[in-house]
């Protein structure tokens, strides 16, 4: 039997790395999409730090908690249902108390509705405790043209014992402004 | 003669003193300068409006039982299952309106991943929330809402994170 030449050979070895490199590379590809996670999502635990833009309240120090049902949460919300965002200064204005009484610390994220079922988020914020407020927040989103846009403000909620994401959310839909 | 004189010399000083009091009328500082001055009230408005809600939940836990029935070894079925059901304590949403405008509330359900065919559905799926004037704190606007759950849940679930709440605050137009 006639053995192939050794040109033959190195071919077919060269070619045979090749496919499996690429089929190394589509399988990695395939295992980013699909475990990648929601790029909207809060996280699941409280951020560590406060956020450097959070201004603390006047807060008198011994103000009763509202009540919440066992388990559950309280907050008492101060907000104000428009953002506009400086694309200047690289701030995104929005206005979000989270009084002392509240029984959970709380972050805000601001999103831009692309579509339907599409959002971006464009800002979000770190830790706000309880007995803090926010006016504005860092741009965190290239690339956005100026115009009005549907966003929302996302407000998620933390236990302040355990740092644990609480199962409610609140939206606040807004109108979104973007200036120069 | 002597009298006459002191009598003629007082009529003239009253004479006199009545003249300059009814002369001193036209000499004093006039009470006005012939300008008037207006005054307006206008109510000062801050730029935006601001409002204030509070927002009550339970731990939402659900327990979910259902029972495959029992094996029957002739027939290779479960039979006597039954179809499972929700319970639980501790879920209901209570949002409360302290905003002098009024707020428009409505109750989302999200399926986390893996947990798609189980659908939440409130009591009360929206509401317009009066404004707080002039009514007392105690007297604030609220509404409460209900969640249920309705599909199967996968057989050995252990405090599984299977779906969030959504509260909407819109601005009534």
């Amino acid at each position: 039997m006639e053995q192939p030449s050794t040109r033959n050979k190195w071919g077919i070895r060269i070619l045979i790395a090749a496919l499996i490199m690429i089929t190394l590379v589509c399988t990695g590809i395939t295992v980013y999409l699909l475990n990648r996670d929601d790029q909207t999502a809060a996280p699941a635990y409280a951020p560590q730090q406060i956020d450097d833009n959070a201004r603390e309240l006047d807060n008198s120090g011994d103000e009763e908690k509202l009540e919440a049902q066992e388990g559950g949460g309280s907050v008492s919300l101060t907000y104000s249902a428009s953002v506009t965002v400086d694309l200047a200064q690289e701030k995104v204005s929005v206005f979000v108390e989270n009084p002392e009484r509240s029984t959970q610390d709380l972050i805000i994220q601001v999103l831009l509705k692309e579509s339907e079922n599409e959002e971006k988020v464009i800002a979000q914020s770190e830790l706000i405790p309880a007995g803090y407020g926010i006016d504005e927040v860092d741009l965190q989103e290239d690339g956005l043209a100026k115009g009005e846009y549907d966003g929302v403000i996302r407000i998620s909620y933390y236990n302040p014992d355990d740092g644990e994401k609480a199962m409610v959310n609140t939206d606040i839909p807004v109108t979104v402004t973007v200036m120069d | 003669m002597r009298k006459r004189i002191v009598m003629l010399i007082l009529a003239a000083l009253c004479t006199i003193g009545s003249g300059i009091t009814a002369a001193a009328q036209d000499y004093s500082v006039p009470s006005s300068i012939g300008s008037n001055v207006y005054g307006t009230y206008q109510e000062s408005k801050p730029a935006k409006p601001v409002y204030n809600v509070d927002i009550n939940w339970g731990n939402m836990n659900f327990t979910y039982t259902a029972s495959s029935g029992t094996w029957n070894p002739e027939t290779h079925q479960y039979e006597g299952g039954s179809e499972g059901t929700w319970t639980a304590k501790n879920n209901i949403v209570t949002v409360t309106n302290h905003s002098e405008l009024p707020v428009e509330v409505s109750f989302g359900y999200a399926e986390h991943p893996g947990y798609e065919n189980i659908t939440g559905s409130y009591s009360v799926t929206e509401d317009v929330l009066e404004s707080g004037v002039g009514k007392t704190y105690e007297e604030a606007d609220s509404v409460s809402s209900e969640l249920t759950l309705s599909g199967a849940l996968p057989k050995g679930s252990q405090k599984a994170n299977i779906g969030s709440v959504n509260v909407h605050l819109r601005v009534v137009e």
